[in-house]
């Protein structure tokens, strides 16, 4: 299933980020194997912004770790800017943001956000450190670099981890459900706060959640997984992608495609 | 008026009823001591229980004072032999620790020995290990260290394996090695583990000592007790155990001040 390249509304190149051809993965459980995904072929083009929406148990996680070769596929390939996964990742990371704050709590907000830094060994540490501050200058976080994550509320730690997963520049950030565990409100804050971030950076995003409104307010597109065996069920461009409008979540064309999904998620 | 000026009397106030409240916690513990100390006394004098039966306070206070040099000699002895075995025995218990993380192979076959070791009564093993190592400074260490290391290698080997999934997710994201993530993640993980365990067997340690000192030393606070036992001295009995007391609580007060220092992020510390 090939994206509509003109789902985004600017110049973007159609090339493709990730390629997804038969993926699928299975594992041995307790009552015998279990078919997490079968025959899942997609193809997200660089630079935009996907998500992936579906009940749980219909293994968005599980391909998201798949495509950053966290977990392997049973069968099936997966292209990485045009490279297997292991290839791609000997020279660039993927971004993560996972759900819950993956933060180190023995870490200050800074040495987080630095963290990959020292770890993949880029720059000095003083422009690390730069860099880190840097980072949470844009997510809005200057004046807690020296906070502990249990210091930060819920939605300050999720910045955290977004600025900690775009320190070494990832062309490709994946993220898990990750304003699952915010309230509403923070969630919706959060969601302008990606969108001004996204536009300032090119970057491909892989974004999971079971969240319809949520999906449709930030994504060029959405793709529909069903469970048991994990499938995609339908790639869905969005209307009016990432106006960051609150206001926009009643529009009536949003309502419409919001009817829409919820038909195919609900239909078995 | 600048911020400085306005914050010093509100700094100054706040250390006069941090004291106070400091005062009120620890009041009534010691209030309940002076007055059992008192009525002690008071009993023993009132009464006229012979010494050997119940010195009075000031009986030992006296005894302890006119002993001083000899009852630190003996403590030195005894707390060196903790402090070493306290020491030894937990960084085995880590170094097991972080090898049963890397080999279940390992973990397998050695932690049927760890759980025997934690079987065997210490006061059995005692008088072996004082006929292999003979009547100084070994044993008592060997038995220290015994003591302490079960529930360290326990804790220790939880501890590595707290870590977040995510976090160890995103640490493989980052193509980290895992050298990397034991540096950065699992032994930050671990240390409140193995300072929760640590504090028990610090005091643990000192009974170890002193249980080896019962079988064959020359030297040491569980010499003294035996010799005042058979002499029926209480006076020193009581002297001996006050002494390794304040010991005990000074180091394991050393161990939470270390564990201060290393537990230095917020939500850290253990209740233990």
């Amino acid at each position: 299933m090939l994206l509509d390249p003109d789902a985004r509304g600017q110049a973007g190149s159609t090339a493709e980020a990730i390629g997804i051809e038969n993926v699928s993965m299975s594992f041995q459980g307790r009552q015998g194997p279990v078919e997490a995904l079968r025959g899942i072929n997609l193809t997200i083009p660089q630079n935009r912004f996907i998500s992936i929406v579906g009940r749980s148990g219909c293994g968005k996680s599980t391909l998201l770790r798949i495509i950053s070769g966290l977990i392997p596929q049973s069968a099936g390939t997966i292209r990485v800017m045009g490279r297997s996964t292991q290839d791609y990742q000997k020279e660039k990371k993927f971004g993560f943001v996972f759900q819950e704050a993956s933060l180190f709590p023995w870490k200050t907000a800074r040495d987080n956000v630095r963290l990959p830094l020292d770890v993949i060994g880029i720059g000095t540490p003083a422009e690390r450190a730069a860099r880190a501050d840097d980072l949470l200058r844009l997510t809005r976080l200057e004046g807690f670099a020296d906070h502990y994550p249990a210091q930060l509320s819920g939605g300050m730690r999720q910045r955290v981890s977004i600025a900690r997963a775009l320190s070494y520049e990832p062309e490709i950030l994946l993220m898990d459900e990750p304003f699952g565990a915010l309230d509403e409100f923070t969630r919706r804050e959060m969601h302008d706060e990606l969108i001004r971030i996204w536009q300032t950076r090119p970057v491909t995003v892989v974004f999971v959640t079971h969240s319809l409104s949520e999906a449709l307010y930030l994504s060029d597109a959405i793709v529909v997984m069903a469970p048991r065996p994990g499938r995609i069920k339908a790639v869905v461009p969005v209307a009016h992608p990432r106006l960051a409008d609150p206001d926009m979540r009643h529009h009536p064309d949003v309502i419409a495609q919001t009817r829409d999904l919820e038909r195919l998620i609900h239909e078995q | 008026m600048s911020s400085d000026a306005m914050a010093a009397p509100a700094a100054s106030s706040g250390r006069g009823s941090a004291a106070l409240a400091k005062l009120r916690e620890l009041g009534p513990s010691i209030g309940l001591f002076l007055l059992v100390g008192v009525i002690w006394e008071a009993s023993v004098k009132l009464f006229a229980v012979p010494a050997y039966l119940l010195p009075a306070p000031s009986v030992i206070g006296t005894r302890m004072w006119a002993t001083r040099v000899m009852l630190w000699e003996n403590l030195a002895s005894t707390m060196t032999a903790a402090v070493l075995g306290f020491i030894l025995g937990t960084a085995i218990a880590v170094g097991l620790a972080i090898v049963f993380l890397y080999s279940r192979t390992a973990e397998r076959a050695l932690f049927p020995w760890a759980i025997t070791i934690k079987t065997i009564p210490i006061l059995a093993i005692a008088p072996l290990l004082t006929i292999w190592l003979g009547f100084g400074l070994a044993p008592k260490v060997a038995i220290a260290a015994l003591i302490c290391f079960f529930p360290t290698l326990v804790n220790t080997v939880k501890g590595l394996r707290t870590v977040d999934r995510n976090a160890l997710e995103f640490m493989a994201v980052i193509g980290a090695s895992k050298g990397q993530t034991f540096r950065h993640a699992r032994l930050f993980a671990a240390l409140p583990y193995t300072f929760a365990a640590a504090k028990i067997s610090s005091s643990a340690a000192v009974i170890g000592a002193i249980v080896a000192e019962f079988t064959g030393a020359n030297l040491g606070i569980g010499t003294l007790i035996v010799t005042a036992g058979y002499q029926m001295d209480s006076a020193m009995l009581f002297a001996a155990i006050i002494t390794s007391s304040l010991a005990t609580i000074v180091l394991f007060y050393a161990v939470i001040l270390l564990e201060k220092l290393c537990l230095y992020w917020p939500e850290a510390r253990m209740d233990a």
